[in-house]
């Protein structure tokens, strides 16, 4: 079958084991403030103008069959784009010269999906890699996922998924078969908080988190690092110790704030003021928060390479 | 190695004799060096009637005698062909002309800057250079060849016509066995015995050996001289053990550790005393001396830290003979990319991993001095232990460029394919840059040309008119509005690379039988297995394997332009051939929507997309097989090879704007196997799947591919392990070669605006390390401007 995703990453090194592809899905049940994937939230297809590839030589306007293009002179942004107007049709993209004018995300077959995931099979038998599954959120395209995941599996590839839990937990299910390893993320433990910055509160995701854990299927644990809000004292304590409630000795990753996303807010016309005067937490910061996994006995994934999100190709 | 030797290895640090032996070489100027040259003239002048190899060997021999020598007190391994370091040593009998016309700029050049005494300038002009008018390589082969080299260069650039050739691997373990003296002895032997027609061949090496062997005994002399008036008692010490090492090795061979280092060092010296070439290569030197090495440990006559502090001595060493090239071959081969190509790891003569505690402690050296010299090569091969493949990833981490990377599982079958035995494809070792050639009995010819197919097509697609310059220089076979179909201008471009390749072949074949006739080589012919027993020089064939490498570029830019004409003009026809060649004979000035679209639109080669890789497989395919049926000068083969070592951009500057959006004069895609840069945007991964897609057969002269990552990828253990992974797939990809810088673009760019506090920063800049300081600024630009891996 058919879904609609971001892209395919090759060589992706922090979203598990070893050297992976990771298939980064549309649509997502949360809306973090912070999300670091803005494109993944919804399962459509945008239209994405990026000013700076822009040779403002009018192609798109010309091909425009809906007359939805604008180009005024010098004014900003150099393309207006009339989303009531806009089809979709993809004629501009096509046309487009350079890469100013793209879709957010593609439609792709599961089969032809899994064709690009296994092209690097001796990076991830050497290194004891594999495919990744991130979004988005899997759980939103699950039988897309899950026959992508199976194909792979077929191939005896090591599979991965990155999911926020937010979803049926018969879904969720669904995936264990075919699912070697489950990156979760965890936000915040407060529902109240959770539902401000999420906009859903978090009771169905702690009981897939205890389910899960229950089942006994390979589990990392994820916790963004957002200053201030999931990075506070606070808030790690009382996850931390849900976690060993649930999911005693349990391995857990930070990901610290990526302030890189914001561009990707500012491309979509979105507001970027959540991320105005944000910054990563320090090295000191990570470890004092560390301390306190710690001490409710799981033990703390530390990679230092990493830098969190899906960061533009250049 | 066990882990308890690994880790002795791991904790040496580097000594303050090291640190203050390199910081004094870095900060002596670089000079123009003309005693040599004055030396050989006089000789020339003075025994008119002598064969040439007699006045090439007399010559040598009486540079030994009389050149100035040095020796700084606290160097443990001595000797240089210079008493400078780093001098451009003027090589007259090579070629001269052109510094005739370029010494008052040497200073000043973008590329390999020397300091010029005025003194010397007048010297050169008074002593030198009108004694050679007309006798020189250089003037030799201007005067058969000049015209042709011109007509064809812009498609074919001929190497080699000012200059030795080099670009060998001497039987080095055979001087250290038997040492000079026997080897002179048996020469001697041999001269007595020969037929009346190898009699001055054999002359011609005594010569040179006895002036070698007098050469050594004068370092002898002069530490002796300097012990004796030494007032530090650590300094006397090893000044007297200078003496020694270096009278015993005019008697006998090495028995130590030491003194086997030192008399490979004054093997190279020689060498670059008799050649004045780029490139002699030490070879596997883990191997060949890994028995001295060892029995020095086993009887406790020396430690890892001793062993490893002479090794780095002999890096500083490396990193001591520069060689000097004019203006354009400096832009070609940037940065002084001198060659002591030292091979480690790989496998042995069964077929069994043969890294051993000196690849370590070779690694260990690099990591400690960084710098240009040695080429190091790592060996890989599946059999490769973890434990080297991970400590090769960790010297490159460190981002001085080496180790890089060489398989064996795809290297030792493509020499097979040569027609080189098992035993000896097995114990292959690697030439200037990345160019592969067997051990001791070989003269590969390895940079015979370089073959632009880039400017063929462009010829193809425009009548045979240069775009640059509009003189008719290809065949008239049409243009890209009279092709009807993709698989007529393949035909037409066929067509177009036969014309020229023949034409090279020609001019190769006339430029080696000028060696031969101009510089043979004596003292060089005494180390290549082979022409003892022929009595032949080694010029003239004397050599085991004699083969003949030209390179296919590039690859990346084929693909890139065939697959955009393929696409746009023939199958989806929306640009129409007209407006393509309007576009390109434009440089796009008025279409740079055209270019966008031909950039972004288009799939482009080092993106695993099969069919555009596909066409870069074909036609280094093409060229290849063109290159099999050919025999070279010297009985020998002639066979590809994909590098261009820094020649893609002055390649670059005489293509016109190409169908893959590149514009006119701009650099071709760098390295030889890389991408178009910027170009490969599906990771790293998907680059090695598409150079893997050409066969790596096709590449036995060698192959150049370019990486860049960041150093954040290095900083764990969990990053150098899946690097060590990388590597490891690399291997089972069959790929020949890999190599990466590992630096940060910001390093880059304020290298760039203050060389002064960059001044040791090295860069690959292609096959080889040099100074990104001294890289001319669009060489510069052009190493920031590939793409990088890392951050994902």
């Amino acid at each position: 079958m058919d879904g609609s995703i971001i892209d395919i990453k090759r060589f992706t090194l922090h979203d598990g084991q070893g050297i992976r592809s990771t298939l980064f899905l549309k649509g997502c049940g949360l809306r973090c403030a912070w999300c670091q994937n803005p494109e993944g939230l919804e399962t459509g297809i945008n239209l994405w103008y990026l000013e700076t590839q822009c040779i403002r030589c009018g192609v798109c306007v010309e091909s425009c069959p809906s007359d939805a293009l604008r180009m005024d002179g010098e004014s900003h942004p150099f393309i207006q784009i009339n989303r009531q107007r806009c089809t979709l049709c993809g004629d501009c993209v096509a046309a487009c010269p350079t890469t100013a004018l793209s879709f957010d995300g593609r439609v792709i077959s599961a089969a032809a999906a899994a064709e690009t995931l296994l092209r690097d099979v001796e990076f991830y038998r050497q290194s004891a890699g594999g495919i990744t599954i991130s979004g988005g959120d899997p759980l939103v395209q699950p039988d897309f996922a899950i026959e992508v995941l199976e194909i792979c599996r077929k191939a005896g590839v090591h599979t991965a998924i990155e999911t926020c839990l937010f979803g049926n937990y018969e879904t969720l299910e669904r995936f264990v078969p075919c699912t070697d390893l489950f990156i979760v993320d965890l936000k915040l433990d407060d529902s109240a908080l959770h539902l401000e910055y999420t906009h859903r509160d978090n009771k169905l995701i702690k009981r897939n988190y205890a389910a899960l854990a229950r089942r006994g299927v390979e589990l990392l644990t994820r916790i963004p690092l957002i200053p201030g809000i999931t990075a506070t004292e606070s808030n790690i304590s009382a996850l931390a110790r849900f976690i060993r409630e649930e999911n005693p000795g349990a391995r857990v990753e930070f990901v610290n704030f990526n302030p890189l996303a914001r561009n990707k807010y500012a491309l979509m016309n979105r507001s970027t003021e959540f991320f105005d005067g944000m910054v990563p937490l320090s090295a000191s910061g990570i470890d004092a928060l560390q301390k306190i996994l710690e001490s409710e006995g799981l033990v703390v994934v530390r990679d230092h390479t990493r830098s969190s999100g899906r960061s533009e190709v250049a | 190695m066990n882990d308890s030797v690994l880790g002795t290895i791991g904790e040496l640090a580097s000594t303050s004799r090291i640190g203050m032996l390199k910081q004094r070489m870095l900060d002596e100027p670089r000079f123009l060096s003309i005693e040599q040259a004055r030396i050989v003239t006089e000789y020339y002048k003075s025994n008119p009637e002598e064969p040439r190899n007699i006045q090439r060997a007399g010559s040598f021999a009486e540079t030994l005698r009389r050149i100035e020598i040095r020796i700084d007190s606290l160097e443990l391994i001595v000797g240089n062909r210079t008493s400078g370091v780093r001098a451009g040593v003027v090589s007259p009998e090579a070629g001269i002309s052109w510094v005739d016309d370029e010494i008052e700029r040497l200073s000043e050049r973008p590329q390999d800057k020397f300091e010029v005494r005025s003194a010397d300038v007048d010297r050169f002009r008074q002593e030198i250079l009108p004694f050679w008018k007309g006798k020189s390589l250089e003037d030799r082969v201007k005067a058969a060849l000049g015209e042709e080299l011109s007509a064809i260069g812009k498609v074919a650039k001929i190497n080699q016509t000012d200059h030795s050739q080099g670009h060998i691997c001497p039987d080095t373990a055979d001087w250290l066995a038997r040492g000079p003296r026997a080897i002179y002895a048996g020469i001697l032997e041999k001269q007595k015995t020969a037929a009346p027609v190898s009699c001055d061949f054999y002359r011609g090496m005594a010569i040179a050996l006895a002036g070698a062997l007098e050469f050594i005994g004068r370092y002898a002399e002069l530490a002796g001289r300097m012990a004796a008036g030494e007032v530090s008692a650590e300094n006397r010490t090893n000044l007297t053990e200078i003496a020694r090492v270096c009278r015993k090795l005019t008697m006998e061979p090495p028995s130590s550790f030491r003194e086997a280092v030192q008399s490979l060092w004054f093997l190279f010296v020689l060498l670059h005393a008799e050649s004045n070439a780029s490139s002699f290569s030490p070879g596997r030197a883990d191997q060949y001396l890994y028995g001295y090495y060892e029995n020095d440990i086993a009887k406790g006559l020396l430690d890892r830290a001793a062993a490893l502090e002479i090794i780095e001595s002999l890096w500083l060493k490396f990193n001591q003979i520069v060689y000097l090239r004019n203006s354009s071959s400096a832009r070609y081969f940037a940065g002084f990319p001198i060659g002591f190509n030292v091979a480690i790891g790989g496998l042995d003569e069964l077929g069994e991993d043969a890294a051993n505690e000196l690849s370590y402690l070779f690694l260990k050296a690099q990591a400690h001095i960084g710098l240009p010299q040695p080429n190091l090569s790592a060996r890989l091969s599946e059999k490769s232990s973890q434990s080297f493949v991970q400590e090769c990833a960790r010297v490159i981490g460190l981002g001085s460029g080496m180790p890089q990377v060489f398989n064996d599982e795809s290297i030792v079958p493509a020499l097979m394919a040569r027609g080189i035995s098992r035993e000896d494809a097995l114990n292959y070792a690697i030439v200037g840059c990345v160019e592969l050639t067997t051990h001791g009995n070989a003269l590969g010819w390895s940079d015979a040309a370089m073959f632009n197919m880039v400017k063929a097509l462009e010829l193809t697609i425009n009548n045979g008119i240069c775009l640059l310059s509009g003189k008719q220089i290809g065949l008239d076979l049409g243009s890209l509005e009279d092709y009807e179909s993709y698989e007529a201008l393949e035909a037409a471009f066929e067509k177009q690379m036969d014309h020229f390749i023949e034409r090279m072949i020609k001019a190769c074949d006339r430029v080696d039988r000028l060696h031969a006739e101009v510089l043979p080589s004596p003292f060089l012919s005494t180390v290549i297995d082979g022409c003892v027993e022929k009595g032949l020089d080694v010029t003239a064939g004397g050599a085991r394997y004699n083969l003949s490498g030209i390179q296919a570029i590039q690859p990346a830019n084929i693909a890139d332009s065939l697959a955009a004409i393929k696409q746009c003009v023939y199958v989806e026809r929306n640009v129409r051939p007209e407006e393509a060649l309007a576009a390109i004979r434009s440089d796009y000035a008025e279409n740079e929507r055209l270019r966008q679209y031909l950039i972004n639109k288009v799939p482009k080669y080092g993106n695993d997309v099969d069919w555009v890789d596909e066409i870069a497989a074909k036609w280094v395919d093409h060229f290849a097989r063109r290159m099999a049926g050919y025999t070279n000068a010297r009985g020998g083969a002639y066979h590809s090879g994909l590098y261009t070592v820094s020649a893609h951009v002055p390649m670059g500057q005489n293509v016109g704007a190409s169908l893959d959006g590149r514009r006119a004069k701009d650099p071709l895609a760098d390295g030889g196997m890389s991408a178009m840069y910027g170009r490969d945007r599906a990771g790293p991964t998907a680059l090695l799947r598409s150079v893997s897609k050409i066969n790596s057969e096709n590449g036995s002269n060698g192959t150049l591919l370019n990486m860049k990552f960041l150093p954040e990828f290095f900083r764990t253990e969990e990053g150098i392990a899946k690097f060590a992974d990388f590597l490891r797939t690399f291997v089972r990809l069959r790929i020949n070669h890999v190599q990466f810088n590992v630096i940060r673009k910001e390093d880059l760019l304020a290298a760039k605006s203050h060389p002064e506090e960059w001044r040791s920063l090295t860069v690959r800049v292609a096959g080889y390390t040099a100074y990104f300081a001294e890289l001319a600024n669009d060489l510069q630009d052009e190493i920031i401007a590939r793409t990088s891996y890392g951050e994902v």
